[in-house]
């Protein structure tokens, strides 16, 4: 079990940021390298399991690959003038079940459990047109997206490398379309069917774009399908055909509060992130039994919330280490969720820790460390994007 | 041997492996350790980017071909022209460079 795991998990961490062909090459590239490697040493007496650890050792960490990697192919997601890239700032407000705006759609892409299993593989770039995801990121539809926006006043242009906004008494912002990379050729040379469909561009490359200007306002609301408005003027990610769910829309947002708030200052670089409630879906290695259902009792009002919990970075959970060796420096548990209506939170924490809220992360985070935030609804990070929260009480259940 | 030593001539060390034949990855870092007597050895997976930083800046060209082993294809990298001609520049100056050297420590 443990071979196929530690060999898709290496090759899926080293194309990490990677795109569709260029990613195949170099995961190709480094299936040929571990195959043979493999080989070699199960030719000269040892057992499988050890020559695929004794390979992936001698490989060294995958960051060593992708990392290189990513400098020589990965472009910018935000240019423009006199903008600085941030993290990722997209605000989340309060729950709103209306918003009094129309109700617009762009399409999206994401794997649906159903598409997910047809393909029979965690979803890459060379998967049907209808399973489109890259490492959580959510793309969108530009000409969708430009059909919804001109209609409100917004300026839109669409062209084969970027996407402009101008919107109505207020600044330009555009972003940098990744069609480079979502151009796929079949390894036969043939074109598959998304290079002739309307560009994608990064839903996040965009936000960021719009968060980084401080006289641009923007929220998020809802859950499944959500809507994001910006200034005056308002989009829907997700459609009824491909629903976006809240889990998959704010676990990107909760991670990139993660990064920026806790992760980055202590300098940590491998980092391996979970998340039960998806892993349950998607991953039939999952171990349920390493965690359990909680139930948080906040005192704030209805809202989204996020936390992510340390947890032990050789344990179960952590399940992409091979044995005998810590490949992370840190380990986590991420959640992210609605609360009821009686100000309860369900989530789900490893079995193993007792848990300990804090407002920051310890300089060598243990497990049990967990920090829970509401995710707010101000537009940048120095109006506060989030609220550190303490629960009243834990049941568990 | 000293980390920033290698770093800076891993692709001098890269072109000279490539100079004969087209190799891939395994191959090459036989070569590295067997030609230098286990003097180059470096982790693995740094070899991956720094070849395709070279297939970038156009010092080599690279293609994948079947493996005789039935396993997953291979990716052969060669050197180009630029590249051969990158390669005797970086030879030329290493040459004049230990030269300086050599004369330097042999002056008492």
């Amino acid at each position: 079990m443990r071979r196929e795991a530690a060999t898709e998990a290496y090759l899926r961490r080293a194309t990490r940021g990677l795109w569709g062909r260029k990613r195949r090459e170099v995961r190709e590239e480094l299936e040929a390298h571990l195959s043979e490697r493999v080989l070699a040493y199960q030719i000269g007496g040892m057992g499988e399991t050890d020559a695929v650890e004794k390979a992936l050792a001698e490989l060294g960490r995958p960051q060593e690959v992708s990392v290189g990697m990513a400098q020589l192919y990965t472009l910018p997601t935000v240019v423009g003038s006199g903008v600085t890239l941030a993290a990722v700032c997209v605000s989340v407000a309060a729950l709103l079940s209306s918003s009094d705006a129309q109700p617009l759609s762009a399409s999206f892409f994401w794997p649906s459990p159903e598409c997910v299993a047809a393909s029979g593989q965690a979803a890459e770039g060379a998967s049907p047109r209808d399973c489109f995801v890259y490492d959580n990121s959510l793309w969108l539809d530009a000409r969708a997206l430009e059909r919804t926006l001109k209609p409100q006043g917004v300026g839109v242009q669409n062209s084969a490398d970027f996407l402009t906004l101008s919107f109505p008494n207020g600044p330009t912002v555009q972003t940098f379309k990744r069609t480079g990379g979502i151009n796929i050729e079949e390894t036969d040379g043939s074109l598959s069917p998304l290079v002739t469909e309307p560009n994608y561009f990064s839903l996040w490359g965009l936000l960021e774009g719009v968060a980084s200007h401080s006289d641009l306002s923007i929220t998020v609301s809802g859950w499944d399908n959500p809507t994001v408005r910006v200034a005056d003027a308002t989009f829907q990610v997700g459609t009824a055909a491909q629903k976006v769910t809240g889990d998959e829309f704010y676990l990107s947002y909760l991670e990139a509060v993660m990064f920026k708030e806790f992760i980055s200052p202590l300098s940590l670089s491998y980092i391996y992130i979970g998340t039960p409630r998806l892993e349950r879906q998607y991953n039939p290695d999952f171990d349920a039994s390493a965690v359990r259902r909680i139930s948080l009792e906040v005192k704030e009002a209805a809202g989204v919330y996020g936390l992510f919990t340390v947890i032990d970075k050789n344990g179960p959970l952590a399940y992409e280490a091979p044995q005998g060796e810590t490949r992370w420096d840190i380990a986590l548990l991420t959640e992210v969720v609605r609360s009821a209506p009686d100000g309860t939170l369900e989530v789900d924490v490893p079995t193993a820790s007792r848990l300990r809220f804090v407002e920051e992360l310890s300089i060598d985070p243990k497990p049990g460390e967990t920090v829970l935030m509401r995710l707010s609804g101000q537009p940048d990070v120095d109006r506060g994007w989030y609220e550190i929260i303490s629960p009243e009480r834990i049941v568990l259940r | 041997m000293s980390k920033g030593l290698l770093r800076d001539n891993f692709d001098l060390i890269l072109l000279a492996i490539l100079e004969d034949t087209p190799k891939y990855g395994l191959e090459i870092i036989a070569e590295a350790r067997g030609r230098t007597d286990g003097y180059f050895d470096f982790k693995e997976g740094s070899l991956y980017p720094a070849l395709h930083r070279l297939d970038r800046a156009g010092y080599v060209e690279a293609e994948f071909a079947p493996s005789s082993t039935g396993g997953p294809r291979r990716r052969y990298y060669r050197l180009t022209e630029a590249g051969v001609k990158q390669l005797a520049e970086r030879r030329r100056a290493w040459e004049q460079f230990n030269g300086a050297v050599g004369a330097l420590w042999e002056a008492k």
